[in-house]
């Protein structure tokens, strides 16, 4: 029975992305002027590098927010409202703005900024964790992390401030959100990322199962809650990171599609919900990258994300109103 | 005669250097069902982990209040995880010896507190403990979950060699499954009575 669901579950994803990819690929408003030859090259050159890292993006931000709704127990969790994007946003900003008047061209491109926005995210994320050893509610901890968040918000404003023209006309186009600007050789600093977040987490799938009952239950079952909530932090720094520094700051993916995958293969374990979780986040991304693609004007992928993901999340919040959260 | 499961000589626990009881000294039988009680804030889920510590032959589990009941785990996968480490855990056998074996394949969500709390006893059960020790199983219960929790104590005691030891403030309730009571008593001195069990538990009330 179970294994019935699941397989009709992934299959259904399976070819929700694939029809998604196959429309995002052949079916853009940005196609009619251009001549037979260039709908190859735009295909393979713009579209498929763009898709890529769409599905990178959502299911590396899904797999963050799975694991970081188990090891904080708060179903709202995931990196970009818990200020861990911010954070990244913030190590981004830094090397990008103050590294910008020395580097040419695109500074938002390769290692140093992934770097930079992963420092950032780890960083975020330690603070969290701090905070979390006083603070008990999953609430206060929430709101705790919103907090962090504006704090580098504020930061990253000061600093463009007192930046160049070039440097913030580059660093506006990246806070809005795009998978348009990346390079064969950020999607592979992406994939990397990606792999390694994944390995880290399937490492980790039996203490995020064991951690939903409490450090007291881990305890009682032999795992160390203070490792799981490490290695789990560490994987969902890597991936945010690396996806905000390309990407720009993405919301919302991240709490939405680890709630889709528990609502259609109907289980919380992490054996399934991390492969589910990927399934459904990398789907979101290319359906959110179609949409802003096929609009009559361009919207930025962190709007698109707003709009499709904020509803979702207040149903979650109607529903659990009453429960524990 | 009753084998002894566990002695405690001479025991003290406290917070951060801070003694709350010292020569604490009892001795655990097999088959013992006893009461732990004291104020909040006394020590009882103190007690019950430095005993859980103890390095003995026999397995002793503690197992913590108020486990959630995450949605999205059947019981089966919930004593499973429990069992994590331990390879020669018996998760049927320990659903079995409660009765709950036609509760496996539920989602925990739809179990009742009570069967819920069941199912946290067989999974101590299913890794052979031969002591349990309970922080306040019984807390945030209804009255009939309640009774059924605390005669599932009484019959693992009776039937099997296992020992329980759990902590409560259903006093009154909870004296009619026990044969001992423990008592972290108001004038910080530890008792331990298998006769006046009424008497030590008064122990813990502050004197006016």
């Amino acid at each position: 029975m179970n294994i019935r669901r699941n397989i009709s579950a992934t299959l259904l994803w399976v070819v929700f992305l694939i029809i998604f990819i196959l429309l995002d690929l052949f079916y853009g408003s940005r196609m009619s002027s251009s001549g037979e030859a260039d709908i190859a090259v735009i295909i393979t050159r713009i579209r498929l590098p763009r898709i890529i890292t769409a599905i990178i993006a959502g299911s590396g931000l899904s797999l963050a927010g799975v694991q970081m709704q188990s090891i904080l127990r708060n179903p709202l969790a995931d990196p970009h409202i818990m200020g861990i994007s911010s954070g990244a946003s913030l190590g981004a900003a830094s090397a990008t703005l103050i590294g910008g008047s020395i580097a040419t061209g695109s500074v938002l491109q390769g290692l140093p900024v992934a770097i930079a926005a992963i420092a950032g995210a780890l960083l975020t994320s330690f603070i969290i964790i701090a905070a979390g050893k006083r603070l008990k509610s999953a609430m206060t901890l929430l709101i705790f992390g919103v907090m962090l968040g504006f704090i580098a918000n504020a930061v990253i404003t000061v600093m463009q401030s007192n930046s160049n023209a070039e440097s913030l006309k580059i660093f506006h186009s990246w806070s809005a959100g795009s998978f348009a600007t990346t390079s064969w050789r950020e999607i592979l600093i992406l994939v990397t990322t990606l792999s390694a977040a994944v390995v880290l987490s399937a490492i980790n799938h039996k203490g995020l199962d064991i951690i939903l009952f409490g450090d007291e239950f881990a305890e009682l079952a032999s795992i160390s809650p203070q490792k799981t909530r490490f290695l789990a932090l560490l994987s969902c720094c890597l991936i945010t990171g690396a996806v905000t520094a390309f990407c720009g700051p993405i919301g919302f993916v991240g709490i939405t599609a680890p709630h889709i995958a528990r609502g259609f293969w109907k289980t919380s374990a992490h054996r399934t919900i991390i492969p589910a979780s990927l399934l459904c986040g990398g789907t979101i991304g290319v359906a959110a990258d179609l949409l802003s693609y096929t609009a009559s004007i361009p919207i930025p992928i962190s709007s698109t994300m707003a709009i499709a993901g904020v509803p979702v999340i207040l149903y979650i919040l109607v529903k659990q109103t009453g429960s524990e959260l | 005669m009753k084998k002894i499961a566990l002695e405690i000589r001479d025991l003290s626990i406290g917070h951060k250097g801070t003694p709350l009881y010292t020569d604490i000294t009892f001795d655990i039988y097999e088959g013992d069902c006893i009461l732990l009680c004291g104020a909040n804030g006394s020590g009882k889920t103190t007690l019950l982990k430095s005993l859980a510590e103890l390095k003995r032959d026999t397995e002793i589990v503690m197992i913590p209040t108020r486990i959630p009941k995450v949605k999205g785990f059947t019981l089966k996968e919930f004593i499973h995880l429990s069992c994590n480490r331990y390879p020669h855990a018996d998760p049927e056998h320990g659903m079995s010896l409660l009765s709950i074996s036609s509760l496996a394949d539920r989602d925990i969500s739809t179990l009742s507190d009570g069967e819920f709390q069941k199912g946290t006893i067989a999974a101590a059960l299913a890794r052979h403990a031969g002591i349990i020790l309970l922080d306040e199983p019984t807390a945030f219960l209804d009255a009939e979950n309640r009774r059924m929790v605390l005669k599932t104590l009484r019959e693992i005691c009776e039937e099997t060699s296992v020992s329980v030891i759990f902590s409560s403030h259903d006093l009154h309730e909870s004296i009619s499954v026990c044969n001992k009571v423990l008592a972290l008593g108001a004038d910080g001195i530890f008792r331990c009575s298998e006769n006046d069990l009424e008497a030590t538990i008064s122990s813990i009330f502050t004197k006016h």
